[in-house]
């Protein structure tokens, strides 16, 4: 895992772990406005586009998986310690995607019912748009959680002298 | 890993593979079966939540990990709570009547079991990206290109909300059943 990353041609160190929780944090913060704004914009091409760059680049910018210039090191490689590490990242996302699913899960079978929804046309726009932004909020989690497990648990890093 | 189930009564001995790769596959088939039969009783509106209890019986009865019965330990290591109340209903007529343990112990995973339990969720959370990109696929297609889907005769809400009955099931069976599928043959005790 690297202790550190350049922003804008800032060093920013990284190797305290409250920091590092405080970089998962903003994440997520942003991942949550965007997927908002796709929602609440009507799914223009232009904000589709938007959306999975910001994926991409913050996919890119965590590392793990297939990336190897990330925080993470690729999930490919590694000692037998970061392989038991990554399974363990794994079980526990694992165990909060089933509760990510849920939420999901619950507005489309609201949207599928029609008598379950009120006939306040606001609501139904919200209806239709809302069990998309769960399911894109949902795929963008699960792609990104085990890395930000990783990132979250990992204890303070001692600079290399 | 248990190498014998109780059902009914009757153990099963399950330490062979090549039985537990067949329940495995039975389990499955019988989720595919069940899904196809609920979707021509009413699209899944009501019958879809028969999907989520059918995966939670199946981990009760057959597979375990997240129930104390079953084949594998709870991946929490930790036993059913102690109660003084009689067997529901249920479990009489199932003959199923929990273990009398005297301690955690019997449910609690040693290293190597902890390990084998993270990898196979590992392998189940990889296995689930098709289902998740399957879901992202039709949320696009629904949300921004309708009438690409006109064709199908599922509406977007429809095939999403089956992808979403599968991935749940898939989510709670899926780390058991690599777990089954993948151990050896157990050696008889003794």
């Amino acid at each position: 895992m690297r202790t550190d990353f350049i922003l804008l041609g800032t060093r920013i160190n990284i190797a305290s772990r409250s920091r590092r929780r405080w970089l998962v944090a903003l994440v997520y913060a942003a991942f949550a406005v965007l997927v908002i704004a796709w929602c609440a914009f009507n799914v223009q091409s232009t904000w589709n586009f938007i959306l999975f760059a910001v994926f991409i680049l913050l996919s890119r910018f965590l590392g793990g998986r297939s990336y190897d210039d990330g925080l993470l090191p690729a999930f490919e490689g590694g000692d037998e310690r970061e392989r038991y590490r990554r399974y363990r990242a794994g079980y526990i996302a694992y165990e909060w995607l089933d509760l990510a699913f849920f939420p999901a899960l619950i507005a489309i079978a609201v949207k599928i019912n029609p008598r379950l929804v009120p006939a306040n046309p606001a609501f139904h726009i919200f209806v239709d748009r809302l069990p998309y932004g769960l399911m894109i909020a949902v795929g963008i989690l699960y792609y990104t959680l085990p890395q930000c497990i990783l990132l979250w648990t990992e204890p303070d890093i001692e600079e290399a002298q | 890993m248990r190498a014998e189930l109780v059902l009914m009564g009757r153990r099963v001995d399950m330490a062979q593979r090549a039985r537990r790769r067949a329940l495995v596959v039975g389990i499955y088939a019988v989720f595919a079966v069940l899904m196809t039969g609920l979707w021509f009783v009413d699209q899944w509106r009501s019958t879809g939540t028969y999907i989520y209890w059918a995966a939670m019986l199946a981990c009760w009865l057959f597979l375990g990990g997240y129930y104390c019965g079953g084949l594998v330990k709870p991946f929490t290591g930790k036993g059913p709570r102690q109660s003084d109340s009689a067997p529901s209903l249920l479990s009489l007529k199932l003959r199923m009547y929990p273990a009398q343990v005297d301690d955690d112990r019997a449910y609690q995973n040693d290293e190597r079991e902890l390990n084998q339990r993270d990898r196979a969720h590992y392998l189940a959370y990889q296995a689930m990206a098709v289902l998740v990109v399957a879901a992202w696929i039709v949320a696009y297609m629904g949300m921004v290109r309708p009438r690409w889907m006109a064709s199908i005769p599922m509406t977007p809400y429809q095939m999403f909300y089956g992808i979403t009955l599968v991935t749940l099931m898939l989510i709670f069976t899926l780390p058991q059943c690599i777990l089954l599928w993948n151990e050896p043959d157990m050696e008889a005790e003794g």
